[in-house]
């Protein structure tokens, strides 16, 4: 058969990897299992592809493997494997997989990745996965699935999806010929096996789960014994277990998480997207831990003992490695705040996914704006060609470097007249669920930090747009707005919205406030 | 410590008091404020505030509210917020405009629900509460109110752009309200004799020349025959270039939208238009209910007899059926966070879906060519995953996808050319509803 043919091709290309799959006592086997469908675990995992993103750790630098969500976590000899892999494969121009259903909701519509049921199911999953349904379990077991599919044998590959690719950035196109890749490579038989271990314990389920691939194989070689699998796991990697050695693989970790909200396209990089993360976790408002080394030492949550509300969630994940880093700073004094609590912790990082879709939304609605003739544009009339720059680096003295969400900046004739510059600021707020004065506060708030920020007398450092000021690059900013998404979001009394935005401006004058 | 909000009770109309006036500036805050704790000390009876908040919250004291007001200060003003942590919930606050900028006195009341304040009693107190403030205070202009009745006035914009309203502020005799305390600029207006004799409940110069009036007994009978008849009769006085008789018509179409209506839907949508109607806010509750009620959804059109379906024109339909399949994959993925039930797809999933789009106003908050191109084949698909898998339909696969059918009973349905009428707009949600579509060919199941 075809598939089988492939199969062996591929194996062949892998002797690296084969051999360590099978020091690991993992036979890859070139007999693709009958009553196995490649698509059905193709499905759950195109669906877990978003969580794949959000739980692993990515690098940006290096091979093209390394972004490989696992390839930290493996042993030495499993990573060389890869590398040999990856760098055969591309060879081959083999043509991508498209697993990329799990993006979708967050790249065509803005809407923030969510996540399966995961471990809180895992159990559930592995029972149906041992029963053959495959495409429940798949779905139902993200994390382990990944890692499912990551070895699973299979007849051949899925057809390419018509929708959804063109959009699909390059790291999860990148990720997902990665996991396919490799989902041809293991047994179906020790991967079973494995899923019965994990469907015989919710624990076993959990350790998997959190530790990624090295667990499982720990696990595995454990023979399901999770207690024993634990100091297996921890010979690859000491941290894994919670230990209390500071993770090295943690910034990497973070980062993977927050990958799923990179968009290059409205100047959403990586870099862009950490530096919002951590003026929004400033300003979060949830209860925190004080900043005290023996009480943070003491509550210092670990990846295998989540508390019972955060089961089922990845983030996790990233709260241990945040605290963690956080509870590093407090401890060289460089903390303003201790971190949050878990609760805390999930809804900022909730809150903090829409903003970044309703800000890609934004960006986007004003880049039309600008292409409309000018008397037909509802943000953008006062210029003659506006040109919208997103997340334009700007300095104002004493408050450091900014992002700006968007500046716009006159491109047309000047008339001797100096160039009009106008910034945005994009806010997506849940006001309907504050009390008047509290919103009154936020609004307030919100349009001061606007002004200081990105208002009155800016200097542009961005090294692109300094041409287009040859006179200097510090410029003034006539208006500065504020928009708030609305929608859901919105007051819903008028009276008090009103009153609102008209004690903002009388306290904020030069910012506008609007809802979109 | 955990304070009651307004936010955790269903919406209900509340009784609303904005009150816009000055203060002395050169006078120590402490004694200033006097007047005004005071006068909330002894007349908030039934409401009165047991929290006291800027950034921290504390049980209210005087030393707490006084604490809470230094904490509140930034550069121009300073503010705190006065709440409950029982029934009935109070959303409350004050801001005090300082120096450079002009003296102002800014206090907001929000009491929920408003049939607190059924009682005469409170009613007065209320009134007194308010009396001694503009005494104290010198005041431009202060309402209290329906809050709901207050939204369908217009206020604060009465019709103007949001520039005019900001500069202008009520600047003449929009509204009279239940409770009213004119400034002497909106004195001048009217003139002075002519407002002390206005007829009302209760009309009152205070020494500082503003002038009280309340229309009406009780605030929470706003909306009766006699209350709307004061009303008007104080209003027209008011305002002699008005016409009473118009006054007292719109008045009563303010009380005919507020009043309450039994909901009776459109069986088939009964779960979603409850969804729909909770939604709204309160002074739109009512007419959405009474809107609903009479409306209905055009029979589905997505439909041809099973005798003329059109046949399978695909060379391979197990690969055209995958197709379907992935995009109906599509739609959980887009749903799965908001809309849990999508994993089921069952009947009720469509409800949620439905209900998911028109709450998110979908069809115009997102990109037009993002949802032609993704949102349609995902929504169709799905849809015809429902009807197969609950109504023992069968696919019908064709090239066009809005040729592509799903057969159940004697009929075949066309759910792709659906999600396209079904997202031309946040009205064609309704219109076209996933869930309408599935309880019609439910029946002809045959």
């Amino acid at each position: 058969m075809a598939q089988d043919k492939r199969l062996e091709e591929m194996l062949g290309l892998l002797p690296a990897f084969r051999m360590a799959l099978e020091k690991r006592g993992l036979k890859p086997t070139a007999r693709p299992d009958r009553d196995f469908e490649w698509k059905d675990v193709g499905r759950g995992l195109a669906r877990a592809g978003g969580d794949a993103l959000s739980s692993a750790p990515m690098n940006d630098g290096g091979g093209a493997f390394a972004f490989l969500p696992i390839r930290n976590q493996l042993p030495p000899e499993y990573q060389e494997a890869l590398d040999e892999a990856q760098k055969r494969w591309a060879e081959q121009h083999f043509s991508a997989g498209n697993v990329v259903l799990g993006g979708f909701d967050h790249l065509t519509f803005g809407v923030p990745l969510g996540f399966y049921g995961l471990l809180a199911t895992t159990g559930q999953g592995a029972r149906s996965l041992a029963h053959g349904k495959y495409e429940e379990a798949t779905r139902e077991l993200a994390p382990a699935v990944l890692l499912v599919a990551l070895y699973a044998g299979g007849k051949g590959a899925r057809p390419p999806l018509r929708t959804g690719h063109e959009a699909v950035g390059p790291r999860l196109r990148a990720l997902t010929e990665t996991a396919r890749q490799l989902q041809e490579s293991m047994s179906l038989e020790s991967l079973r096996e494995l899923a019965r271990y994990i469907q015989a314990s919710r624990e076993a389920g959990r350790l998997v789960a959190r530790g990624g691939a090295d667990a499982a194989l720990a696990l595995y070689e454990a023979r399901g014994d999770v207690a024993r699998a634990r100091p297996l796991m921890s010979k690859a990697r000491p941290e894994a277990t919670g230990s209390g050695a500071p993770r090295k693989a943690g910034a990497a970790e973070h980062r993977g998480t927050l990958a799923s909200l990179v968009d290059q396209e409205v100047g959403h990089t990586l870099e862009v997207v950490e530096a919002k993360l951590a003026v929004v976790e400033l300003e979060a408002t949830g209860p925190r831990l004080p900043m005290e080394v023996g009480v943070l030492e003491k509550h210092r949550p670990s990846l295998d003992a989540s508390p019972p509300e955060a089961q089922g969630n990845p983030r996790w994940g990233e709260y241990v490695d945040y605290y963690e880093k956080r509870l590093r700073e407090v401890k060289k004094g460089e903390a303003a705040e201790g971190p949050l609590k878990w609760e805390g912790y999930e809804r900022m990082r909730g809150g903090f996914a829409r903003g970044m879709a309703f800000e890609r939304d934004m960006v986007k609605l004003l880049k039309e704006d600008a292409r409309k003739p000018r008397a037909e544009r509802r943000f953008l009339g006062d210029f003659d060609k506006p040109r919208v720059e997103t997340q334009v680096g700007v300095r104002k003295p004493g408050s450091g470097l900014r992002y700006a969400d968007v500046l716009v900046i006159e491109e047309g004739e000047l008339g001797g007249r100096p160039r009009r510059v106008e910034t945005f600021s994009f806010k997506s707020r849940d006001l309907a669920l504050l009390e008047e004065g509290k919103m009154k506060d936020q609004m307030r708030e919100d349009a001061r930090e606007a002004l200081r920020k990105y208002g009155e007398t800016v200097d542009i450092r961005r090294d692109s747009l300094q041409s287009l000021f040859p006179g200097g690059t510090v410029v003034q900013v006539p208006r500065v707005r504020l928009i708030y998404e609305g929608g859901p979001l919105k007051p819903k009394r008028v009276d008090v919205l009103e009153r609102v935005v008209g004690a903002t401006r009388a306290a904020v004058p030069g910012v506008e406030v609007l809802f979109q | 410590m955990k304070r009651l909000s307004v936010h955790d009770l269903k919406p209900e109309d509340q009784l609303r008091l904005t009150f816009d006036g000055a203060f002395d500036q050169q006078a120590a805050l402490e004694r200033e404020l006097e007047p005004f704790l005071q006068a909330l000390e002894k007349y908030a009876e039934g409401w009165m505030p047991d929290v006291v908040e800027h950034k921290r919250r504390r049980k209210y004291t005087r030393a707490a509210f006084w604490k809470a007001l230094e904490e509140g200060r930034e550069d121009v003003l300073t503010s705190l917020g006065l709440y409950r942590t029982t029934w009935p919930a109070l959303d409350m606050s004050l801001c005090l405009w300082l120096p450079p900028r002009p003296p102002g006195l800014e206090i907001t009341v929000n009491v929920q629900p408003l049939s607190v304040f059924a009682q005469e009693e409170r009613c007065r107190h209320f009134v007194e509460m308010v009396r001694a403030w503009a005494s104290h205070y010198p005041v431009s202009h202060a309402k209290a109110h329906s809050s709901d009745d207050t939204e369908l006035t217009g206020s604060p914009n009465f019709g103007r752009d949001d520039e005019t309203q900001y500069r202008n502020r009520f600047d003449k005799i929009y509204e009279v309200y239940w409770l009213n305390v004119f400034g002497p600029k909106l004195v001048e207006t009217v003139g002075r004799e002519r407002m002390l004799s206005t007829p009302a409940h209760r009309l009152e110069e205070l020494p500082n020349g503003s002038v009280l009036l309340v229309t009406w007994p009780t605030a929470a009978d706003f909306a009766s025959k006699e209350a709307r008849l004061a009303q008007a009769r104080a209003h027209a006085h008011l305002r002699p270039d008005l016409d009473f008789d118009t006054l007292l018509r719109t008045l009563g179409e303010r009380s005919a939208m507020l009043a309450p209506v039994e909901p009776r839907f459109y069986p088939d949508l009964a779960p979603l238009l409850t969804r729909v109607v909770d939604f709204a806010a309160s002074h739109e509750r009512q007419r959405r209910i009474a809107e609903l009620n009479a409306w209905q959804p055009p029979e589905p059109e997505e439909w041809r007899p099973a005798d003329s379906a059109l046949p399978s024109d695909v060379d391979d339909e197990q690969r055209a059926l995958e197709q379907y399949s992935l995009y109906a994959e599509h739609l959980v993925a887009l749903l799965h966070s908001e809309v849990p039930s999508v994993f089921e797809a069952t009947p009720e999933s469509l409800t949620d879906a439905d209900y998911y789009f028109w709450r998110e106003e979908f069809p115009t908050s997102r990109l037009r060519e993002v949802i032609d191109e993704h949102g349609l084949p995902a929504i169709g698909a799905y849809l015809g995953k429902v009807l197969v898998r609950h109504l023992g339909g069968r696919w019908i696969p064709r090239q066009k996808l809005e040729e592509a059918q799903v057969l159940v009973g004697k009929r075949v349905w066309l759910p792709f050319v659906r999600a396209r009428h079904y997202m031309r707009s946040r009205q064609a949600l309704l219109d076209y509803s996933l869930t309408q579509l599935f309880r019609v060919a439910e029946r002809h199941q045959g």
